[in-house]
């Protein structure tokens, strides 16, 4: 079931006046058909409001939400069954997304009912194709979610979400709850049920190395927006913002000698995002380090096209590594 | 489930008094309804006897019988007034709690007055517009009775409401009523059974204090309430006439509210499944030789003085039937200026390690081996001693700096304070040794933060904060549990600059506990892998590509790399890490691992030395060493 979630401009907000929080600011992606685009970035970037704003549980100020071309932007077009049906999210922490007094069987029962189905051996058949396809057995369906594992949990999870049969999966943050060695198994699963299910996923991390492998499409957020977007090889290859830049050199790697600490400073306050470009006041490439550079400072920039597919929100747009490597 | 009744304790004499009770108020007024209304105004008002065991009432009648009869009016408008209760309570509190936030308080603030006003008012009030009697009376009690559970089934709903598992609910489409049903009421049931038995028991008080007022049971029904408004009046002629009703009130109503945590418990299929099915019994386990101790002179810290040495040291927990082992048989030390990296997964037993080092290992836990601290065997100090050598030669950073860190104190006041306890300097000075801590931890103007609350500070200003607060006292010893976990990657790297810089400038050995064994490669100079609660390897970073144990090469294949090529899949280790109580015999890591032979089933393999360098625990490994080195 191939279908294209595509974002116009999104701004989601909390509460209002002085002490609100635009917690997405004009935020334009698209997860095309039978895709997956990550959105990474670190914590108070936005990317968990977003998802959460696309399965309905938040609001949308302004913007558009379309699947398929059609739109989906008010609440109520969000919390409708055939909206579910089509849009389904798992969620990070597999020890509290599942309910710890319902058995894995009504838990995924009960997400084929809302599919539709109703018939009572179709439903079953259903499910155990549902535990199949995430590599758990039969006696799985009469047991409680505290008998497995974390990576097993993921599973269930995932399996609860397909079971609905979506034609878009949010995932937010699913392996930053697990030990690395399972991370991998629920990365290649998520790889492959996406290749069988062709379904358009929006896989949204921290974790640069994780999006890296499941993504087409990457996009980083900041303070609430996208500022750089490209297809992940070339993302990976040639950062042009330098927070891209910033955020791959603060990766420890294995075998490698450590890097100086490519930021400084903290997140700003998110309700009072600092003016001009938001990532001034850490840049590495920005008046702090080029007194000069005051256009970071008066001027937001505008998302600069770099060929089809590279967009970034810089002034001063691929000059990071030249910068960096000049100065040092 | 009846498991679960029995092992509660006081669960089983609850039961049987409340069987025994539930017996009595469904047979007595059968058998004996005639025989409690015989009267015999000459055997008017009788003390105890052998006739009548309880003495008689002011009519002659037989008071034991009659209390037996009166049990079914008394306990069964109880159980019917808490239906009332329990029905409208939790279907009030519940729904309250899944309404929109702006209704949602104004049902909170209702059910905060109407609780407000006192129950048994409330009853009085119910039962007198209602009309005096039976019907009144309960229905009187029962509503006065849910404002009560409605309060409680509205806080446990609400802080369920929040829970991830509702909001996958939501967003799968699962309706209002549902949600309640489903997700709300299974998961706050066992603590709202607590709330209805001892409803119950206040029903049973309540229905009991109404009659007794003249406002429940009319004549010629009676209950408890009843007996002992008639007792009182006889009471210098017959005090056991009162006494009686008002002993049986009370025991009636202390069942029941004893056996509402036995019922709570049997709710809960956490606790009638979960720990069955994670026990195996236990394999004959060969225990090998104890592990070699660090004395090999390479890894034994650059030969130089060892700050911390640690030696054979086990935690287990006693349980019931076999003690749980967290950490078995631990030895390792670490240099002064070294940075010692350990490296595990959930359940490795790394963090109990770090607590054990620090004697922070919370009871029942039993800790054996010894833990040297510059040289001085911790165990032969005095408590004093003991106190004042932790407090001043070893500083922790745990994960989550919020929780180590008091949130209603100044950041300044926390800071000094250690100080001044221990070097006894005095505020003033001690002030300008912490400002200068935050500078170097890179906390710009460090005298105004320091008139700050934790809460106030930044994730990672926080963890800064933690790290000055360790410096105060110049510790030889650093020890660093997950200190970055918590944090963004862009924060991570600037607290690991800090580490780095700490470790360089005062010389201060540093433990770092980490899952991440990347972020371990490129801060430490040597590396102790644990699993199931051993260490399986200890090599230097610069011998990484050369690690022998297969759980080793496992991890340095499974980590996230931004430079592997996406169309391969990921390198993972099949299966999981091992439950505690159901750790595999032999080699615990024999179940993932794609080496494993019939040994590593069946015997613990050692930790030997080897020729170039670090400790391993694999006999695979150990073999191919030996036929190397021979």
């Amino acid at each position: 079931m191939a279908s294209r979630l595509e974002l116009k401009d999104l701004v989601v907000r909390y509460g209002s006046g002085k002490h609100s929080l635009t917690a997405v600011d004009r935020v334009s992606l698209e997860v095309p058909e039978s895709q997956t685009f990550g959105l990474v970035g670190e914590s108070g970037c936005g990317k968990s409001t977003l998802a959460r704003a696309l399965v309905g549980l938040v609001p949308v100020i302004s913007g558009q939400i379309l699947l398929n071309g059609v739109d989906y932007t008010s609440v109520r077009s969000r919390s409708t069954a055939d909206y579910r049906r089509r849009v389904q999210m798992v969620f990070q922490d597999p020890y509290s997304s599942l309910n710890p007094r319902m058995t894995v069987g009504r838990a995924i029962d009960e997400a084929i009912t809302l599919r539709g189905v109703t018939a009572r051996r179709e439903k079953r058949q259903l499910a155990l194709r549902m535990l199949d396809l995430v590599g758990l057995g039969e006696p799985a369906l009469s047991r409680y979610p505290h008998q497995f594992s974390g990576g097993e949990r993921q599973r269930i999870a995932i399996a609860r979400a397909l079971a609905v049969g979506p034609e878009v999966l949010i995932t937010d943050e699913i392996t930053s709850a697990l030990d690395v060695s399972v991370q991998a198994t629920i990365l290649n699963l998520l790889k492959n049920l996406q290749r069988e299910t062709a379904c358009s996923v929006l896989f949204i991390s921290h974790d640069l190395s994780v999006v890296r492998y499941m993504s087409h499409r990457v996009g980083v957020m900041y303070l609430g927006q996208i500022v750089e977007h490209a297809p992940a090889a070339e993302l990976f290859d040639r950062p042009r913002h330098p927070y891209t830049w910033a955020l791959m050199r603060s990766i420890p790697r294995l075998g490698q000698p450590h890097n100086r600490a490519p930021l400084t400073g903290d997140l700003p306050d998110p309700r009072r995002p600092p003016a001009g470009c938001r990532f001034h006041t850490r840049c590495p490439i920005g008046p702090l380090r080029f007194p000069e550079r005051t256009i970071c400072i008066d001027e937001e920039p505008r998302s600069i096209p770099e060929g089809q597919e590279h967009r970034s929100c810089c002034h001063f747009a691929g000059t990071v590594t030249q910068a960096i490597e000049a100065s040092s | 489930m009846i498991r679960g009744l029995r092992t509660a304790p006081g669960g089983s004499i609850a039961l049987l008094a409340i069987v025994v009770l539930l017996g009595v108020m469904i047979l007595a007024p059968i058998v004996f309804s005639k025989a409690a209304a015989v009267f015999n105004v000459f055997d008017a008002n009788q003390n105890p006897s052998r006739l009548h065991l309880l003495g008689t009432d002011g009519l002659g009648r037989d008071l034991l019988l009659r209390l037996a009869v009166a049990a079914r009016l008394s306990i069964g408008l109880a159980l019917i007034a808490t239906a009332i209760s329990a029905v409208i309570g939790s279907l009030l509190g519940g729904g309250t709690a899944l309404l929109p936030p702006p209704i949602r308080a104004v049902g909170l603030r209702f059910i905060d007055t109407m609780l407000a006003f006192p129950a048994l008012l409330l009853a009085i009030f119910v039962g007198a517009i209602i009309g005096a009697g039976a019907a009144g009376a309960t229905l009187g009690v029962g509503l006065a009775g849910s404002f009560y559970i409605a309060r409680v089934a509205s806080a446990l709903a609400l802080s369920v409401a929040a829970r991830e598992y509702v909001v996958a609910a939501r967003v799968l489409g699962v309706k209002g009523l549902a949600q309640l049903t489903r997700y709300i009421l299974p998961n706050i049931a066992d603590t709202l059974v607590i709330v209805v038995t001892v409803a119950v028991s206040n029903a049973i008080v309540f229905l009991a204090a109404l009659s007794f007022l003249g406002l429940g049971v009319q004549s010629p029904q009676y209950d408890w309430g009843a007996m002992l408004t008639e007792g009182v009046q006889q009471f210098y002629v017959t005090p056991v006439a009162a006494i009686a009703p008002a002993v049986v009130i009370s025991v009636c109503a202390l069942a029941f509210g004893l056996s509402g945590e036995a019922l709570a418990r049997s709710l809960n299929p956490l606790l009638w499944t979960g720990s069955d099915s994670a026990r195996r019994p236990g394999a004959p386990v060969v225990n090998a030789s104890r592990e070699a101790p660090a004395t090999d002179k390479r890894m034994d810290s650059k030969s130089k003085d060892v700050a911390l040495r640690v030696s054979n040291l086990s935690v287990r927990i006693p349980t019931g039937g076999a003690s749980l082992d967290i950490v078995m048989d631990i030895s390792f030390s670490v240099a002064k200026g070294e940075m010692l990296g350990i490296v595990g997964e959930s359940g490795s037993g790394k963090t109990t390690v770090a607590n054990a080092i620090v004697q922070l290992v919370p009871y029942p836990a039993v800790v054996a081996g010894t833990v040297e601290l510059n040289g001085q065997d911790l165990s032969k100090l005095t408590k004093r001693d003991l106190d004042r050598l932790l407090g001043t030669s070893v500083a922790v950073i745990f994960q989550d700096p919020m929780s180590s860190l008091n949130p209603t104190l100044r950041v300044g006041v926390q800071l000094t304070e250690s100080a001044e306890v221990h070097r006894h300097i005095d505020r003033g000075e001690a002030e300008r040794v912490a400002a200068g801590h935050l500078r170097e931890v890179n906390i710009a103007a460090a005298e105004q933060q320091m008139e700050r609350y934790p809460h106030e500070f930044s994730g990672g200003m926080r963890q800064r904060v933690m790290i000055a607060m360790g410096l105060m006292n110049e510790p030889d010893l650093l020890i660093a549990d997950e200190p970055t976990t918590a944090l963004d990657v862009t924060i991570q790297a600037q607290i690991m600059e800090v580490l780095r810089q700490i470790n360089r400038d005062h010389d201060t050995a540093i433990v770092l506990i980490s899952h991440n064994l990347s972020l371990v490669s490129q801060n430490c100079d040597r590396l102790l892998v644990m699993y199931a609660g051993r260490i399986v390897e200890e090599l230097a970073i610069t011998d990484l590509a050369n690690a022998l144990h297969p759980y080793t090469r496992a991890l340095l294949a499974v980590v996230p790399d931004v430079s592997r090529p996406p169309d391969q899949p990921l390198d993972f280790i099949p299966g999981h890490a091992p439950h505690l109580a159901a750790r595999p015999a032999g080699c615990a890591f024999h179940p993932r691992c794609p080496l494993a032979e019939d040994r590593c089933r069946i015997e613990v393999p050692p930790l030997l030395t080897r020729e170039a360098g670090g400790r391993v625990a694999c006999w695979v490994a150990n073999k191919d060493l030996s036929g190397k080195s021979s």
